[in-house]
């Protein structure tokens, strides 16, 4: 605290007001009252000013945490949490922040949020709130954030801060595929397992902002929320107003520390349901098999052989209702098409699960179809500004879900389809961001709340399917991923990855995915070559090896693939079943990201007591002329010997011994590999 | 795992297994100043 330098605190040197304000380390700012900076919390009065600014009134602390009404947010019991909750008041306008910070004994997580209580006696507009602040001084941070686009998430991006604001964001209506509700500061010297780092990561699946500011002074902020455009939330007297929920992170262990901390608390204190801390079935599904183009047989020939390979689940996605055999019509026309699913829904069902496997559907409940019936029954159902032609995005507008009554048909045409037959899995897709950002359903004064309120109808469509089927595995998906964000993990315990499956592609989208995220969370399939998306042949063995860092599937037509990729299959999933408990709950260190060195790519997931460690190891391009390649693998035990097995074409290294230590520091020699996109496992095991 | 406020300095101390975030009450309006959030936790030792 520099409150013994100038300009002083306003209590000794108020003549310089502005200057304590616009240099005060604050905690939560305001706005337009000296703090020239970006401030977290913006209001206008039916006045029409916009002056505001928090002083401490008093504060509370519990044991446990409380939930955030209609949000998700992270969770722990009394013995393992403690909550602080500091309300804060702007006097003259009688506005209470309560802050709220919560800590958790098994992990280095502090995670915040903020709610608005308007104490005074007449409404006030909030046009902006954003749930985290953290001044402090700059000491040569680079900013850490991801970016990408459809079929390309999450590249990783360091750059340094430099004067001025330097933010992301997403405006779409989702976290989006193009930018990520995470923002991350480190030194420059901070490497992979050594050095500082702090990071956020929003606890929302709709619009955001993350920023990072660097003042005259040196000093930085660092702020994320909900995004202030085109958002405005009328606040009528006595009511309160909800921010989501921030993780900030802190890591003294490097990159690898911070993702270790991010995987625990989510794993922890954060997915929830009965596949939490359970092994996923494989599934196949048949959208790259098949496209718009099946009907009941050629499902359950797919079905018949998958299940003679081992593969536990049959998913149909998309085309299975109304009439839509391509992506032009019938979204919101949940019925089954009988023409295609011919026998009825129940009759595919029941006919798969006498294969001894579990069946799953697609939907996109949050779409509407102008071809479709509840469109021309009920245009205004659409999202929309009247009097302006609203805008195409794949052919289809998305439902208006902050009117209940949209809401209410919507899920009970889904509801009644799950109802309707042993269903056991539910992907859950939304193809297209909004756009013309108006309702019918909400008053002129309340239009800019049009977009959270549309994410807590989500959020509360998907708690009610949750509630109603607690059996059920909910894979949520977004144009692949462009809504993989901690709020979908709230409901899901998966989310697909991104909608290219290539082994190559997915190796940075799940290194920038698995940067936060556990690797139990990321939806990865063994799909089809030459791959839909980028057209690339990689060996099926090395697409397996890829898809077993996520929750394993298929994504191809097993009737069609040639018979030696097809004997692999039993393989492969045995080797998940092997595997799966150490890849689901274990620590994940990045050893090498081809993104940087452009020839390999490694990674490592370490058992929690250091048993055990699954090492992938895949050459992307192969060179002429080199020798064997050093990789140093951190993480075990450094007292224990490993045994290494499952080496497959190097014999000579099988049931090689060495210890923990020697490992990490001295490293060990990979041979050289022939061939492009090569894959290679490594299981050490403590003896 | 914990919260603790201090009276005297009016700071709140919150402690994480490895890192401690650390907010002040300043001055007379009682200004919230947020500064420190750091690992080695044990290194910060109430009242300031």
């Amino acid at each position: 605290m520099r409150t013994g330098e100038m300009p002083f605190v306003p209590s000794k040197n108020n003549r310089e007001r502005t200057g304590f304000m616009d240099t005060f380390p604050m905690e939560y700012s305001g706005n337009n009252l000296g703090d020239y900076r970006e401030g977290t919390l913006a209001v206008r009065t039916m006045g029409g000013h916009a002056g505001v600014s928090l002083t401490y009134v008093s504060h509370r602390i519990y044991d446990g945490k409380e939930p955030l009404e209609g949000l998700p947010a992270t969770f722990g019991d009394k013995d393992v949490c403690q909550t602080l909750e500091i309300t804060c008041e702007d006097k003259v306008l009688k506005l209470q922040v309560l802050l709220s910070y919560s800590v958790f004994a098994d992990t280095d997580a502090i995670a915040r949020s903020v709610r608005i209580v308007n104490g005074g006696d007449e409404a006030i507009y909030l046009t902006k709130v954003l749930s985290a602040c953290i001044d402090m001084d700059n000491e040569d941070y680079e900013m850490m954030t991801l970016h990408g686009s459809w079929a390309r998430e999450r590249g990783i991006q360091i750059r340094p801060i430099m004067k001025g604001k330097q933010s992301v964001g997403s405006v779409r209506g989702e976290s989006s595929h193009q930018e990520h509700p995470f923002v991350a500061w480190k030194r420059s010297s901070t490497t992979e397992e050594t050095g500082e780092i702090y990071a956020m990561n929003f606890v929302y699946s709709g619009n955001f902002l993350a920023q990072m500011e660097a003042d005259q002074f040196g000093f930085i902020r660092a702020m994320m929320g909900i995004h202030p455009d085109n958002f405005c939330w009328k606040l009528e007297a006595g009511e309160s107003f909800q921010a989501p929920e921030v993780i900030c992170m802190y890591s003294a262990q490097g990159i690898g520390g911070m993702t270790r901390n991010f995987h625990d608390l989510y794993r922890q204190h954060l997915i929830r349901g009965i596949y939490k801390d359970r092994k996923r079935p494989v599934l196949i599904n048949n959208w790259e098999a098949t496209y718009f183009d099946f009907d009941t047989q050629k499902l359950l020939e797919i079905a018949r052989q998958a299940s003679a390979l081992g593969i536990e689940m049959l998913v149909m996605d998309d085309g299975w209702f109304g009439h839509r055999d391509d992506d032009n019509s019938s979204l919101g026309d949940w019925q089954v098409n009988e023409t295609k699913v011919d026998g009825g829904l129940k009759y595919l069902v029941d006919e798969v699960n006498k294969l001894g496997m579990k069946f799953g559907i697609w939907f996109e409940p949050e779409m509407i179809s102008p071809d479709s019936d509840l469109y021309r029954a009920h245009p205004d159902w659409a999202i929309q500004i009247p009097g302006r032609t609203a805008s195409l995005c794949r052919n289809q507008y998305v439902l208006d879900l902050t009117r209940q009554e949209v809401r209410d048909y919507i899920y009970d045409q889904v509801a009644a389809v799950l109802r309707s037959a042993n269903i056991e899995y539910v992907k859950w897709d939304m193809n297209r961001p909004l756009s013309d950002l108006g309702s019918y359903g909400l008053a002129a004064d309340r239009q800019g709340e049009l977009l959270h309120r549309q994410v807590l109808a989500l959020y509360e469509m998907q708690e009610r399917l949750i509630s109603d089927f607690p059996n059920l595995l909910l894979e949520n998906c977004s144009g692949g991923g462009a809504r993989f964000d901690p709020g979908m993990l709230y409901y899901s315990p998966q989310i697909w990855c991104s909608d290219d499956a290539d082994a190559i592609e997915r190796l940075s989208i799940q290194a920038g995915t698995a940067l936060l995220y556990p690797l139990s969370t990321m939806g990865a399939h063994v799909a089809d070559c030459p791959n839909h998306t980028v057209g690339r042949v990689t060996p099926f063995e090395t697409r397996g090896y890829v898809a077993l860092a996520g929750t394993f599937g298929y994504e191809l037509d097993v009737t069609k693939i040639p018979e030696a990729d097809r004997n692999q299959i039993p393989e492969q999933v045995a080797m998940y079943h092997k595997y799966n408990d150490l890849v689901r709950q274990g620590d994940y260190y990045r050893i090498a990201h081809y993104a940087q060195n452009h020839y390999y790519d490694c990674y490592e997931v370490v058992a929690k007591d250091k048993s055990e460690a699954l090492v992938t190891y895949i050459q992307v391009l192969n060179r002429p002329n080199v020798h064997s390649r050093r990789i140093h693998i951190p993480g075990l035990d450094p007292d224990r010997v490993y045994v290494i097995e499952n080496t497959q074409d190097w014999p000579e290294m099988e049931q090689t011994q060495y210890r923990g230590d020697t490992l990490h520091y001295a490293g060990m020699n990979i041979p050289p590999i022939f061939d492009d996109f090569q894959g290679r496992l490594l299981h050490l095991r403590a003896i | 795992m914990k919260i603790t406020y201090h009276e005297q300095s009016r700071i709140f101390k919150l402690d994480t297994p490895h890192t401690s975030y650390c907010i002040g009450i300043v001055d007379e309006e009682n200004f919230l100043d947020m500064f420190i959030m750091e690992g080695n936790f044990q290194r910060i030792i109430l009242p300031i």
